[in-house]
């Protein structure tokens, strides 16, 4: 139980739509997050995966069944603030995180909502900045910046609160590809070096393949669950949801096809590679 | 540049006035100003005018800076002169059908005139050596006390923050929402003032819309990161006053008291 950050139980969610009828976004969804793991979240545009992640910091709800975060339920508002502190999260859009025009005014807005003691605050600061390797930005206005820089600013931001988990809801779907990769190496960097927890929702499945585990949602409910491979080498399965395999998977699905004799669980480019030499 | 405008006028420094604790500052500022309408005498404002250079000089600004600051406001200097010189009953120095200047209406217009120079130049030595972030975080912290009668001093000042972070990123979005348009051939620049007024729509619409949807991710993301308002917040930088600041203070002080016993003693 101890080494459980957050588990879900039977999780629904209901949004009200415009004209009184309830939207079904989640249903009866149950997850279990472990300490240290880095879980990938993918599916298609409105499987609910923004609100299951709501979820895991009190941002939402539940309307039926149960979250638990720590072993706090979610759904206790006593306490809403103890649980926002221990799952951080990061949202799409870089610039509508970023609350002061100073970046470490901005990293230590966290802590001071939280009251945290001035020369406390200076050393979360300097750590979590140092965390995402900013710590030369400190002083720069954050529209400045390029998005990757200015979405591991947001990270740190949530790192100054110093939680257990971190939450990511499509941290580089606005990003530029050399953006996408400092993001994605900084949290997989957090996530090995620091042991932090992290869920990770992305469209991108060439991130998903670096996660521990993968969660796949489809209207509302998680259809697959499993290992990188596990979930990607299954090209048409992965294909018949609207989503598309990683690139190397798709490749060594269509040469296996074609009478290549490759391993079925291709899914980086490394492996691919590295198979292709091999089967000369 | 349009960015430029988080750092408003702030001219980096580390003179006296730049050192200066930002509440001592804007105090020093508002009873600065009132005593500047103390004055009424020819001696008096040769003090006046002593004391703002004596602080443009604390301020190690450059000169041209300073005289700068004036030149947006020239219109309504001349203008006070003007009404002054034209409206002052006194012996006329200069007819004209039912125009006449007289020579209390000159000697008045001239200084109230330098009376609004003196207004002007000392608030700009406020935000030349003061940077927003900073003139806000001095903003809450003095109206804080007022908190008890209800007014609202972390809003305003988390308004302020805000509103500095948005502004360059807002600018960008109408530079580039402006760009899209006249690439589908709008005119912003052309006709008379109703319809460019007009042609501002497209522009307005997808700007209002963006900064709403803005506004909302923000504050779900500032919720996130456990923000519940003002109370038992914390400050990373927190204020505090130095002796400086009971020297500028006492400086200031002593000159509004020195205006005050010219103007009861007539000197
Ligand atoms: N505030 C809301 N009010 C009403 N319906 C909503 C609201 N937010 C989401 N929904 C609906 O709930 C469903 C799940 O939405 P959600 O945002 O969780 O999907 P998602 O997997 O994050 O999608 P995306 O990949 O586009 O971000 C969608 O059908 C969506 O239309
Ligand atoms: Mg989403």
């Amino acid at each position: 139980m101890d080494d459980i950050i957050i588990q879900t139980k039977d999780l629904c969610h209901l949004y009200p739509n415009g004209d009184g009828e309830l939207i079904r976004a989640l249903d009866k969804v149950s997850v279990t997050i472990r300490r240290g793991e880095f879980v990938a979240i993918i599916g298609t545009n409105g499987s609910g995966k923004s609100t299951l992640a709501k979820h895991f910091n009190a941002l939402l709800l539940p309307s039926a069944g149960q979250c638990l975060v720590d072993g706090l339920p979610v759904s206790d508002t006593g306490d809403m603030w103890a649980i926002r502190q221990k799952v951080g999260m990061v949202f799409q859009n870089p610039d509508n995180q970023i609350v002061a025009a100073v970046v470490e005014e901005d990293v230590a807005f966290g802590p001071e909502n939280l009251g945290v003691p001035p020369l406390e605050i200076r050393r979360r600061v300097d750590d979590a900045l140092a965390a995402v390797d900013m710590t030369d930005y400190r002083l720069h206005a954050p529209h400045l910046l390029s998005g990757g820089q200015k979405q591991r600013i947001a990270i740190a931001g949530v790192l100054a609160i110093r939680p257990d988990c971190l939450v990511l809801d499509e941290p580089t779907a606005m990003l530029d590809p050399l953006g996408r990769e400092e993001v994605l190496s900084t949290v997989s960097r957090l996530n090995k070096e620091q042991g932090m927890t992290v869920v990770y929702i992305t469209h991108f499945m060439e991130e998903a393949v670096f996660a521990d585990r993968v969660l796949v949602m489809d209207k509302g409910r998680i259809i697959r669950e499993g290992t990188p491979k596990e979930i990607f080498s299954c090209v048409e399965e992965i294909a018949a949801l609207g989503l598309e395999a990683p690139l190397a998977a798709e490749v060594a699905w269509h040469l296996r096809n074609r009478g290549l004799d490759l391993p079925a669980d291709i899914i980086t480019d490394e492996e691919l590679a590295l198979a292709l030499c091999q089967s000369n | 540049m349009l960015t430029d405008i988080t750092l408003g006028q702030y001219y980096p420094g580390d003179s006296f006035l730049h050192k200066l604790d930002p509440r001592t500052k804007i105090v020093a500022t508002l009873i600065f100003i009132c005593s500047i309408f103390l004055a009424s005498t020819y001696v008096a404002y040769g003090v006046l005018f002593l004391s703002v250079l004596l602080a443009v000089g604390l301020s190690r600004l450059p000169a041209k800076l300073v005289a700068r600051s004036v030149k947006p406001l020239w219109v309504i200097v001349v203008l006070t002169f003007v009404i002054h010189a034209f409206s002052t009953p006194g012996a006329a120095l200069f007819e004209w059908k039912f125009i006449s200047i007289t020579d209390a209406g000159v000697q008045q217009g001239v200084l109230m005139s330098l009376r609004l120079v003196f207004l002007i130049v000392v608030s700009s030595l406020l935000t030349y050596t003061t940077s927003p972030i900073v003139l806000t975080d001095g903003i809450e912290s003095l109206l804080n006390p007022l908190r008890r009668f209800g007014v609202p001093a972390h809003e305003l000042a988390m308004m302020m923050t805000i509103a500095l972070r948005f502004i360059p990123t807002l600018l960008e979005e109408t530079d580039r929402i402006m760009k899209a348009q006249v690439a589908r051939g709008a005119d912003f620049s052309s006709g008379h003032l109703l319809k460019r007024a007009k042609n501002l729509l497209p522009l307005l619409v997808p700007l209002f819309i963006s900064a709403f949807r803005r506004a909302d991710e923000l504050a779900v993301a500032m919720e996130a990161r456990c923000y519940r308002g003002g109370e038992n917040r914390t400050r990373l930088h927190q204020l505090a006053y130095a002796p400086r600041d009971g020297v500028a203070l006492g400086g200031v002080l002593a000159l509004t008291l020195a205006l005050a016993w010219m103007r009861w003693s007539g000197l």
